[in-house]
Protein backbone atom coordinates (compact mmCIF):
# COMPACT_ATOMS: atom_id res chain seq x y z
CA UNK A 1 0.00 0.00 0.00
CA UNK A 2 1.95 2.96 -1.27
CA UNK A 3 1.18 6.12 0.59
CA UNK A 4 3.57 8.95 -0.04
CA UNK A 5 7.07 9.61 -1.20
CA UNK A 6 9.21 11.14 1.53
CA UNK A 7 12.36 11.84 -0.40
CA UNK A 8 13.66 11.00 -3.81
CA UNK A 9 15.97 8.30 -2.54
CA UNK A 10 13.98 6.89 0.37
CA UNK A 11 10.41 5.72 0.14
CA UNK A 12 8.07 5.27 3.07
CA UNK A 13 5.33 2.67 3.21
CA UNK A 14 2.69 1.40 5.52
CA UNK A 15 2.89 -2.30 6.09
CA UNK A 16 -0.64 -3.58 5.79
CA UNK A 17 -0.69 -6.61 3.54
CA UNK A 18 -3.21 -6.49 0.75
CA UNK A 19 -3.78 -9.34 -1.68
CA UNK A 20 -0.93 -8.26 -3.96
CA UNK A 21 2.77 -9.04 -4.03
CA UNK A 22 4.18 -8.54 -0.56
CA UNK A 23 7.62 -9.52 0.68
CA UNK A 24 8.24 -10.86 4.17
CA UNK A 25 10.08 -9.48 7.17
CA UNK A 26 13.38 -8.76 5.43
CA UNK A 27 16.21 -10.89 6.79
CA UNK A 28 14.00 -12.54 9.39
CA UNK A 29 14.14 -16.19 10.35
CA UNK A 30 11.07 -18.38 10.47
CA UNK A 31 9.90 -18.90 14.06
CA UNK A 32 10.18 -22.60 14.86
CA UNK A 33 10.40 -22.85 18.66
CA UNK A 34 7.03 -24.07 19.99
CA UNK A 35 7.81 -22.18 23.22
CA UNK A 36 8.87 -19.03 21.37
CA UNK A 37 7.20 -16.05 19.75
CA UNK A 38 4.40 -18.06 18.11
CA UNK A 39 2.79 -17.75 21.55
CA UNK A 40 2.86 -13.93 21.47
CA UNK A 41 2.19 -12.86 17.88
CA UNK A 42 -1.31 -13.10 16.37
CA UNK A 43 -2.58 -12.54 12.84
CA UNK A 44 -5.70 -10.45 12.22
CA UNK A 45 -7.32 -10.86 8.80
CA UNK A 46 -10.25 -9.97 6.62
CA UNK A 47 -10.35 -11.82 3.30
CA UNK A 48 -6.93 -11.45 1.69
CA UNK A 49 -5.83 -8.52 3.86
CA UNK A 50 -3.98 -9.18 7.07
CA UNK A 51 -1.88 -7.60 9.77
CA UNK A 52 0.14 -8.81 12.74
CA UNK A 53 -0.81 -8.12 16.36
CA UNK A 54 0.17 -8.94 19.94
CA UNK A 55 -2.02 -10.08 22.86
CA UNK A 56 -2.00 -7.71 25.85
CA UNK A 57 -4.64 -9.78 27.65
CA UNK A 58 -6.31 -13.13 26.81
CA UNK A 59 -9.07 -11.25 24.92
CA UNK A 60 -7.39 -8.02 23.73
CA UNK A 61 -4.82 -7.51 20.97
CA UNK A 62 -2.79 -4.42 20.15
CA UNK A 63 -2.12 -3.65 16.48
CA UNK A 64 -2.00 -0.82 13.93
CA UNK A 65 -5.01 1.41 13.12
CA UNK A 66 -4.31 1.54 9.37
CA UNK A 67 -5.23 -2.16 9.13
CA UNK A 68 -8.94 -1.35 9.57
CA UNK A 69 -10.11 0.85 6.68
CA UNK A 70 -12.34 -2.02 5.54
CA UNK A 71 -15.21 -3.14 7.75
CA UNK A 72 -16.17 -6.81 7.86
CA UNK A 73 -15.98 -10.08 9.76
CA UNK A 74 -12.42 -9.73 11.05
CA UNK A 75 -10.78 -12.86 12.48
CA UNK A 76 -7.74 -13.40 14.71
CA UNK A 77 -5.47 -16.45 14.31
CA UNK A 78 -3.05 -17.67 16.95
CA UNK A 79 -0.51 -20.38 16.21
CA UNK A 80 -0.65 -23.78 17.86
CA UNK A 81 2.54 -25.58 18.95
CA UNK A 82 2.37 -27.26 15.52
CA UNK A 83 2.19 -23.77 13.96
CA UNK A 84 -1.36 -24.28 12.70
CA UNK A 85 -3.90 -21.45 12.92
CA UNK A 86 -6.58 -21.33 15.60
CA UNK A 87 -9.22 -18.76 14.79
CA UNK A 88 -11.22 -16.48 17.06
CA UNK A 89 -13.81 -13.94 15.88
CA UNK A 90 -13.16 -10.27 16.45
CA UNK A 91 -15.95 -8.55 18.38
CA UNK A 92 -14.81 -4.92 18.40
CA UNK A 93 -12.02 -2.75 17.09
CA UNK A 94 -11.23 0.71 18.39
CA UNK A 95 -8.83 3.06 16.63
CA UNK A 96 -6.71 5.55 18.57
CA UNK A 97 -8.63 8.86 18.49
CA UNK A 98 -5.59 10.73 17.16
CA UNK A 99 -4.99 8.27 14.31
CA UNK A 100 -4.68 10.22 11.07
CA UNK A 101 -4.53 8.31 7.78
CA UNK A 102 -3.29 11.47 6.02
CA UNK A 103 -0.41 12.19 8.43
CA UNK A 104 2.97 12.66 6.74
CA UNK A 105 5.40 9.83 7.42
CA UNK A 106 7.99 10.83 10.00
CA UNK A 107 6.70 14.40 10.31
CA UNK A 108 3.21 14.34 11.81
CA UNK A 109 2.01 12.25 14.76
CA UNK A 110 0.12 9.31 13.24
CA UNK A 111 -1.05 7.48 16.40
CA UNK A 112 -1.33 4.39 14.21
CA UNK A 113 -2.67 2.19 16.99
CA UNK A 114 -5.76 0.00 17.44
CA UNK A 115 -7.08 -2.35 20.11
CA UNK A 116 -9.01 -5.49 19.16
CA UNK A 117 -11.50 -7.18 21.49
CA UNK A 118 -12.03 -10.88 20.74
CA UNK A 119 -15.26 -12.84 21.02
CA UNK A 120 -13.58 -15.47 23.22
CA UNK A 121 -10.26 -15.77 25.08
CA UNK A 122 -7.25 -16.97 23.11
CA UNK A 123 -6.07 -20.55 23.82
CA UNK A 124 -4.34 -21.00 27.17
CA UNK A 125 -0.85 -21.46 25.72
CA UNK A 126 -0.84 -17.91 24.31
CA UNK A 127 1.54 -15.71 26.28
CA UNK A 128 0.48 -12.08 26.67
CA UNK A 129 3.02 -9.30 26.24
CA UNK A 130 3.53 -6.88 29.13
CA UNK A 131 3.28 -3.10 28.82
CA UNK A 132 5.74 -1.71 31.35
CA UNK A 133 5.92 1.81 29.97
CA UNK A 134 9.74 1.70 29.96
CA UNK A 135 10.99 3.79 27.05
CA UNK A 136 13.24 2.44 24.33
CA UNK A 137 16.87 3.55 24.59
CA UNK A 138 19.00 4.38 21.53
CA UNK A 139 21.13 1.37 20.60
CA UNK A 140 18.90 -1.03 22.54
CA UNK A 141 18.28 -4.38 20.82
CA UNK A 142 14.62 -5.37 20.32
CA UNK A 143 13.02 -8.46 18.80
CA UNK A 144 10.44 -7.83 16.09
CA UNK A 145 8.09 -10.41 14.62
CA UNK A 146 5.31 -10.60 12.08
CA UNK A 147 3.44 -12.55 9.44
CA UNK A 148 4.69 -10.39 6.58
CA UNK A 149 4.36 -12.65 3.61
CA UNK A 150 2.34 -12.74 0.43
CA UNK A 151 -0.27 -15.29 1.37
CA UNK A 152 0.27 -15.37 5.10
CA UNK A 153 0.16 -19.16 5.05
CA UNK A 154 2.15 -21.97 3.50
CA UNK A 155 0.59 -24.43 1.07
CA UNK A 156 -0.09 -26.70 4.03
CA UNK A 157 -2.03 -23.94 5.77
CA UNK A 158 0.59 -23.17 8.41
CA UNK A 159 0.98 -19.47 9.07
CA UNK A 160 4.51 -18.27 8.53
CA UNK A 161 5.81 -16.16 11.40
CA UNK A 162 9.23 -14.58 11.15
CA UNK A 163 11.37 -12.86 13.75
CA UNK A 164 14.38 -10.63 13.72
CA UNK A 165 16.54 -8.53 16.04
CA UNK A 166 16.84 -4.81 15.30
CA UNK A 167 18.36 -1.88 17.20
CA UNK A 168 16.87 1.45 18.20
CA UNK A 169 18.12 4.33 16.02
CA UNK A 170 15.97 6.98 17.67
CA UNK A 171 12.84 7.61 19.65
CA UNK A 172 10.87 10.65 18.54
CA UNK A 173 9.10 12.34 21.45
CA UNK A 174 7.36 14.72 19.01
CA UNK A 175 5.52 12.09 17.00
CA UNK A 176 5.63 9.13 19.41
CA UNK A 177 7.48 6.79 17.09
CA UNK A 178 10.55 4.57 17.47
CA UNK A 179 12.84 4.03 14.49
CA UNK A 180 14.69 0.71 14.31
CA UNK A 181 17.46 -0.33 11.92
CA UNK A 182 19.63 -3.40 11.54
CA UNK A 183 22.66 -1.73 13.11
CA UNK A 184 21.15 0.99 15.31
CA UNK A 185 22.91 3.46 12.98
CA UNK A 186 21.59 5.23 9.89
CA UNK A 187 21.72 2.82 6.98
CA UNK A 188 23.28 3.76 3.66
CA UNK A 189 21.96 0.57 2.08
CA UNK A 190 18.88 -1.49 2.90
CA UNK A 191 19.34 -4.26 5.44
CA UNK A 192 17.03 -6.21 7.68
CA UNK A 193 13.66 -4.81 8.67
CA UNK A 194 9.88 -4.96 8.74
CA UNK A 195 7.87 -5.21 5.52
CA UNK A 196 4.29 -5.57 4.27
CA UNK A 197 2.07 -7.70 6.48
CA UNK A 198 4.20 -6.93 9.52
CA UNK A 199 1.97 -3.95 10.34
CA UNK A 200 0.72 -4.14 13.88
CA UNK A 201 3.38 -6.65 14.91
CA UNK A 202 5.33 -6.02 18.12
CA UNK A 203 8.84 -4.81 18.90
CA UNK A 204 9.64 -6.71 22.08
CA UNK A 205 12.13 -6.40 24.91
CA UNK A 206 12.90 -10.01 25.81
CA UNK A 207 13.54 -10.58 29.49
CA UNK A 208 13.28 -13.17 32.23
CA UNK A 209 9.72 -12.03 33.02
CA UNK A 210 8.54 -12.67 29.46
CA UNK A 211 8.23 -10.39 26.45
CA UNK A 212 7.53 -6.71 27.01
CA UNK A 213 6.01 -4.70 24.13
CA UNK A 214 7.85 -1.49 23.29
CA UNK A 215 6.53 -0.71 19.81
CA UNK A 216 3.81 -1.56 17.29
CA UNK A 217 4.92 -1.84 13.65
CA UNK A 218 3.51 0.96 11.49
CA UNK A 219 5.54 1.77 8.39
CA UNK A 220 8.92 1.32 6.73
CA UNK A 221 11.42 3.12 4.57
CA UNK A 222 13.17 1.48 1.65
CA UNK A 223 15.38 2.59 -1.22
CA UNK A 224 12.92 2.34 -4.12
CA UNK A 225 9.37 1.58 -5.10
CA UNK A 226 10.44 -1.99 -5.88
CA UNK A 227 12.27 -2.39 -2.60
CA UNK A 228 10.19 -0.66 0.02
CA UNK A 229 11.73 -2.11 3.15
CA UNK A 230 15.02 -2.45 5.01
CA UNK A 231 16.23 1.12 5.51
CA UNK A 232 14.11 2.00 8.56
CA UNK A 233 11.45 0.06 10.48
CA UNK A 234 9.15 2.48 12.28
CA UNK A 235 7.04 1.58 15.32
CA UNK A 236 4.45 3.41 17.42
CA UNK A 237 5.97 4.19 20.86
CA UNK A 238 3.68 2.13 23.12
CA UNK A 239 4.99 3.63 26.38
CA UNK A 240 3.43 7.00 25.55
CA UNK A 241 0.06 5.41 24.72
CA UNK A 242 -0.34 3.35 27.89
CA UNK A 243 -2.95 5.68 29.49
CA UNK A 244 -5.21 5.38 26.42
CA UNK A 245 -4.77 1.60 26.36
CA UNK A 246 -5.79 1.33 30.01
CA UNK A 247 -8.80 3.61 29.53
CA UNK A 248 -10.02 1.59 26.56
CA UNK A 249 -9.57 -1.73 28.34
CA UNK A 250 -11.55 -0.36 31.24
CA UNK A 251 -14.36 0.72 28.87
CA UNK A 252 -14.55 -2.90 27.72
CA UNK A 253 -14.54 -4.20 31.30
CA UNK A 254 -11.04 -5.61 30.79
CA UNK A 255 -7.69 -4.91 32.43
CA UNK A 256 -4.02 -5.60 31.87
CA UNK A 257 -2.96 -8.89 33.49
CA UNK B 1 -27.77 6.94 -8.27
CA UNK B 2 -29.58 4.09 -9.88
CA UNK B 3 -30.57 4.62 -13.49
CA UNK B 4 -33.36 2.30 -14.36
CA UNK B 5 -36.59 4.17 -14.62
CA UNK B 6 -38.09 7.11 -16.32
CA UNK B 7 -39.58 9.19 -13.55
CA UNK B 8 -40.79 12.54 -14.77
CA UNK B 9 -40.82 14.32 -11.44
CA UNK B 10 -37.11 13.84 -11.06
CA UNK B 11 -36.43 16.28 -13.85
CA UNK B 12 -37.24 19.07 -11.44
CA UNK B 13 -33.72 18.91 -10.14
CA UNK B 14 -32.42 20.38 -13.38
CA UNK B 15 -34.49 23.41 -14.35
CA UNK B 16 -32.47 23.92 -17.53
CA UNK B 17 -32.08 21.20 -20.21
CA UNK B 18 -32.83 18.02 -18.44
CA UNK B 19 -31.01 15.41 -20.38
CA UNK B 20 -30.89 12.84 -17.62
CA UNK B 21 -34.11 10.93 -17.52
CA UNK B 22 -33.05 8.27 -15.09
CA UNK B 23 -33.97 7.76 -11.52
CA UNK B 24 -31.10 9.99 -10.55
CA UNK B 25 -30.94 13.12 -12.66
CA UNK B 26 -27.57 14.72 -13.26
CA UNK B 27 -27.20 17.98 -11.41
CA UNK B 28 -26.30 20.69 -13.90
CA UNK B 29 -26.15 24.45 -14.25
CA UNK B 30 -28.01 26.03 -11.38
CA UNK B 31 -28.14 23.03 -9.12
CA UNK B 32 -27.36 24.32 -5.63
CA UNK B 33 -26.51 20.75 -4.63
CA UNK B 34 -23.31 21.04 -6.66
CA UNK B 35 -21.87 23.20 -3.87
CA UNK B 36 -23.15 21.04 -1.06
CA UNK B 37 -21.84 17.63 -2.11
CA UNK B 38 -18.27 16.76 -3.17
CA UNK B 39 -16.58 13.76 -4.73
CA UNK B 40 -13.95 11.90 -2.68
CA UNK B 41 -11.00 10.07 -4.21
CA UNK B 42 -8.72 7.59 -2.51
CA UNK B 43 -5.31 6.45 -3.69
CA UNK B 44 -6.90 3.58 -5.54
CA UNK B 45 -9.14 6.12 -7.30
CA UNK B 46 -12.28 4.49 -5.99
CA UNK B 47 -14.44 7.22 -4.70
CA UNK B 48 -17.28 8.01 -2.44
CA UNK B 49 -19.22 11.17 -1.68
CA UNK B 50 -18.99 13.75 1.09
CA UNK B 51 -21.36 16.46 2.21
CA UNK B 52 -20.26 20.01 2.98
CA UNK B 53 -20.67 21.09 6.60
CA UNK B 54 -18.43 24.16 6.43
CA UNK B 55 -16.13 25.39 3.64
CA UNK B 56 -13.24 23.40 5.13
CA UNK B 57 -14.99 20.42 6.77
CA UNK B 58 -16.96 17.73 4.94
CA UNK B 59 -18.86 14.75 6.28
CA UNK B 60 -18.68 11.17 5.01
CA UNK B 61 -18.78 7.53 6.16
CA UNK B 62 -16.03 6.08 8.37
CA UNK B 63 -14.58 3.69 5.74
CA UNK B 64 -14.57 6.52 3.20
CA UNK B 65 -12.86 8.89 5.66
CA UNK B 66 -10.12 6.33 6.39
CA UNK B 67 -9.12 6.04 2.72
CA UNK B 68 -9.91 9.57 1.46
CA UNK B 69 -7.09 11.64 -0.03
CA UNK B 70 -8.78 14.34 -2.13
CA UNK B 71 -12.13 16.12 -2.29
CA UNK B 72 -13.37 17.50 -5.61
CA UNK B 73 -16.04 20.15 -5.97
CA UNK B 74 -17.59 20.26 -9.44
CA UNK B 75 -19.32 23.64 -9.55
CA UNK B 76 -22.15 24.51 -11.92
CA UNK B 77 -20.62 25.39 -15.26
CA UNK B 78 -17.57 23.16 -14.82
CA UNK B 79 -14.05 23.84 -13.55
CA UNK B 80 -13.51 21.17 -10.95
CA UNK B 81 -11.68 22.20 -7.78
CA UNK B 82 -9.61 19.39 -6.30
CA UNK B 83 -8.41 19.86 -2.71
CA UNK B 84 -6.16 17.65 -0.56
CA UNK B 85 -7.26 16.35 2.81
CA UNK B 86 -5.31 17.61 5.83
CA UNK B 87 -6.84 15.65 8.67
CA UNK B 88 -9.41 12.93 9.33
CA UNK B 89 -11.61 12.22 12.34
CA UNK B 90 -13.71 9.06 12.67
CA UNK B 91 -16.44 8.65 15.26
CA UNK B 92 -14.72 6.81 18.14
CA UNK B 93 -17.60 4.35 18.43
CA UNK B 94 -17.29 3.16 14.84
CA UNK B 95 -16.45 -0.55 14.94
CA UNK B 96 -14.88 -2.09 11.80
CA UNK B 97 -15.75 -5.56 13.12
CA UNK B 98 -19.52 -4.89 13.01
CA UNK B 99 -20.39 -3.96 9.43
CA UNK B 100 -24.10 -4.55 9.96
CA UNK B 101 -24.34 -2.63 13.19
CA UNK B 102 -22.89 0.76 12.53
CA UNK B 103 -25.96 2.81 13.26
CA UNK B 104 -25.09 6.42 13.88
CA UNK B 105 -21.40 5.76 14.39
CA UNK B 106 -20.55 5.18 10.72
CA UNK B 107 -19.38 8.72 10.27
CA UNK B 108 -16.17 10.63 9.72
CA UNK B 109 -15.09 14.20 9.05
CA UNK B 110 -12.45 15.45 6.64
CA UNK B 111 -10.56 18.71 7.10
CA UNK B 112 -9.52 20.15 3.73
CA UNK B 113 -6.24 22.00 3.18
CA UNK B 114 -8.16 25.04 1.86
CA UNK B 115 -11.80 26.12 1.69
CA UNK B 116 -14.12 24.83 -1.02
CA UNK B 117 -14.87 27.81 -3.29
CA UNK B 118 -18.37 29.23 -3.24
CA UNK B 119 -19.52 27.21 -0.25
CA UNK B 120 -21.01 28.53 2.93
CA UNK B 121 -22.51 26.81 5.87
CA UNK B 122 -22.02 25.69 9.37
CA UNK B 123 -24.03 23.43 11.54
CA UNK B 124 -27.05 25.65 10.77
CA UNK B 125 -27.23 23.62 7.57
CA UNK B 126 -28.51 20.70 9.66
CA UNK B 127 -32.25 20.63 10.23
CA UNK B 128 -33.69 19.79 13.65
CA UNK B 129 -37.25 19.74 12.32
CA UNK B 130 -39.20 16.57 13.07
CA UNK B 131 -39.34 14.10 10.19
CA UNK B 132 -42.37 12.13 9.10
CA UNK B 133 -42.93 8.92 7.18
CA UNK B 134 -43.71 9.59 3.51
CA UNK B 135 -41.89 12.94 3.60
CA UNK B 136 -40.16 13.79 0.30
CA UNK B 137 -36.40 14.27 0.54
CA UNK B 138 -33.54 14.67 -1.93
CA UNK B 139 -30.54 12.37 -2.03
CA UNK B 140 -27.35 13.31 -3.90
CA UNK B 141 -24.11 11.54 -4.72
CA UNK B 142 -21.31 10.89 -7.21
CA UNK B 143 -21.92 7.14 -7.47
CA UNK B 144 -22.89 4.83 -10.25
CA UNK B 145 -26.25 4.52 -11.93
CA UNK B 146 -25.79 0.77 -12.13
CA UNK B 147 -23.69 -1.25 -9.78
CA UNK B 148 -21.50 -2.57 -12.60
CA UNK B 149 -21.28 0.57 -14.70
CA UNK B 150 -18.15 2.48 -13.69
CA UNK B 151 -18.61 4.95 -16.56
CA UNK B 152 -21.62 6.46 -14.86
CA UNK B 153 -19.68 7.40 -11.73
CA UNK B 154 -18.07 10.76 -11.06
CA UNK B 155 -21.06 12.90 -11.93
CA UNK B 156 -23.33 14.36 -9.33
CA UNK B 157 -26.85 13.01 -9.48
CA UNK B 158 -29.81 13.72 -7.27
CA UNK B 159 -33.22 12.17 -6.88
CA UNK B 160 -36.37 12.80 -4.90
CA UNK B 161 -37.38 9.90 -2.67
CA UNK B 162 -39.46 9.42 0.47
CA UNK B 163 -38.71 8.60 4.09
CA UNK B 164 -40.10 5.22 5.05
CA UNK B 165 -42.12 5.29 8.25
CA UNK B 166 -42.40 4.76 11.08
CA UNK B 167 -39.62 7.09 12.18
CA UNK B 168 -37.61 6.71 15.34
CA UNK B 169 -36.22 10.21 15.73
CA UNK B 170 -33.43 9.70 18.26
CA UNK B 171 -32.71 6.11 17.34
CA UNK B 172 -29.23 4.79 16.69
CA UNK B 173 -30.69 2.69 13.89
CA UNK B 174 -30.41 3.85 10.31
CA UNK B 175 -33.43 5.41 8.62
CA UNK B 176 -34.84 3.79 5.47
CA UNK B 177 -35.49 5.92 2.38
CA UNK B 178 -37.44 4.66 -0.61
CA UNK B 179 -40.77 4.85 -2.33
CA UNK B 180 -42.64 5.39 0.90
CA UNK B 181 -43.92 1.82 0.73
CA UNK B 182 -42.75 -0.82 3.17
CA UNK B 183 -41.52 -3.10 0.38
CA UNK B 184 -39.67 -2.21 -2.85
CA UNK B 185 -40.73 -4.59 -5.63
CA UNK B 186 -39.56 -2.59 -8.67
CA UNK B 187 -36.35 -0.54 -8.95
CA UNK B 188 -36.62 2.98 -7.58
CA UNK B 189 -34.12 5.80 -7.27
CA UNK B 190 -31.56 4.79 -4.69
CA UNK B 191 -28.00 5.25 -3.59
CA UNK B 192 -25.47 2.98 -5.33
CA UNK B 193 -21.74 2.25 -5.21
CA UNK B 194 -19.93 5.56 -4.62
CA UNK B 195 -22.89 7.48 -3.20
CA UNK B 196 -22.28 6.73 0.48
CA UNK B 197 -21.47 9.90 2.38
CA UNK B 198 -23.87 11.86 0.17
CA UNK B 199 -26.36 14.20 1.80
CA UNK B 200 -30.07 13.73 2.36
CA UNK B 201 -31.89 17.07 2.17
CA UNK B 202 -35.30 18.52 2.85
CA UNK B 203 -36.64 21.65 1.12
CA UNK B 204 -35.53 23.29 -2.11
CA UNK B 205 -32.86 25.78 -3.22
CA UNK B 206 -31.82 28.26 -0.54
CA UNK B 207 -34.23 26.65 1.92
CA UNK B 208 -32.65 23.26 1.47
CA UNK B 209 -31.37 21.79 4.74
CA UNK B 210 -29.49 18.65 5.62
CA UNK B 211 -31.29 15.91 7.55
CA UNK B 212 -29.05 12.89 7.00
CA UNK B 213 -26.14 11.16 5.29
CA UNK B 214 -26.34 8.07 3.06
CA UNK B 215 -24.76 4.98 4.68
CA UNK B 216 -26.26 2.08 2.73
CA UNK B 217 -28.41 0.80 -0.09
CA UNK B 218 -30.28 -2.37 -0.98
CA UNK B 219 -31.78 -4.10 -4.02
CA UNK B 220 -35.47 -4.43 -4.85
CA UNK B 221 -37.23 -7.49 -3.48
CA UNK B 222 -36.06 -10.60 -5.36
CA UNK B 223 -33.19 -8.84 -7.20
CA UNK B 224 -29.59 -9.99 -6.66
CA UNK B 225 -27.90 -8.31 -3.70
CA UNK B 226 -25.98 -5.12 -4.38
CA UNK B 227 -27.69 -4.29 -7.66
CA UNK B 228 -28.99 -1.04 -6.13
CA UNK B 229 -32.50 0.28 -6.74
CA UNK B 230 -34.11 -0.75 -3.46
CA UNK B 231 -34.23 1.23 -0.26
CA UNK B 232 -31.39 3.51 0.72
CA UNK B 233 -30.35 4.06 4.32
CA UNK B 234 -29.28 7.23 6.05
CA UNK B 235 -28.16 8.22 9.49
CA UNK B 236 -29.86 11.24 11.01
CA UNK B 237 -27.58 14.18 11.69
CA UNK B 238 -29.64 16.11 14.19
CA UNK B 239 -28.88 13.69 17.08
CA UNK B 240 -25.16 13.96 16.22
CA UNK B 241 -25.09 17.75 16.35
CA UNK B 242 -23.11 17.82 19.61
CA UNK B 243 -20.32 15.56 18.39
CA UNK B 244 -20.24 17.25 15.00
CA UNK B 245 -20.01 20.72 16.56
CA UNK B 246 -17.10 19.79 18.82
CA UNK B 247 -15.18 18.06 16.05
CA UNK B 248 -15.73 20.82 13.46
CA UNK B 249 -14.39 23.36 15.94
CA UNK B 250 -11.35 21.20 16.76
CA UNK B 251 -10.62 20.56 13.09
CA UNK B 252 -10.94 24.18 12.03
CA UNK B 253 -8.50 25.27 14.74
CA UNK B 254 -6.03 22.47 13.94
CA UNK B 255 -2.66 23.41 12.53
CA UNK B 256 -0.35 21.01 10.79
CA UNK B 257 2.89 20.58 12.78
CA UNK B 258 5.83 22.42 11.20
Amino acid sequence: MIRRIIAASTLAFSLLAVPAAAPALVGGVESSDPQGLRRSVIMVRLGGSFCSAAPISPTVLITAAHCFASPGAWMASSLSAAFLPRQVKVRSVVLHPDYSPVARFGRDPMADLALVLLDAPLPGDVRTVRIDGREAAPGEELTVAGFGRNEGASAEGALVLRELKLKVLERSTAIHEIVLTETGQKMAKPGKGTCRGDSGGPALRMGARGPEIVGVSSWSRGPSSENICGVQSVFVDVATKKPWIERQLSAWGERLP
Amino acid sequence: MVARFVVASLLLVAPVPAHAVFAGAEVIATGDLARRVVMIESEKRLHCTATVLTPRVVLTTAPCALTARRATLIPPGGGAERIEIARVVVNPEWNPARPGGWGTTNIGLLLLTKPLPGTTGGLDAISDAPLRGGQAVWIAGFGRTFRDNTATAGKLRAAEVKLVGPLLPQSKETQAIGSGEASVDQPIASACLGDLGGGVFEGEGAERRLIGMLVGYQSPKGAPPDTCGGRSNMIRLSPLRGWLGTQVQLLESWERPK
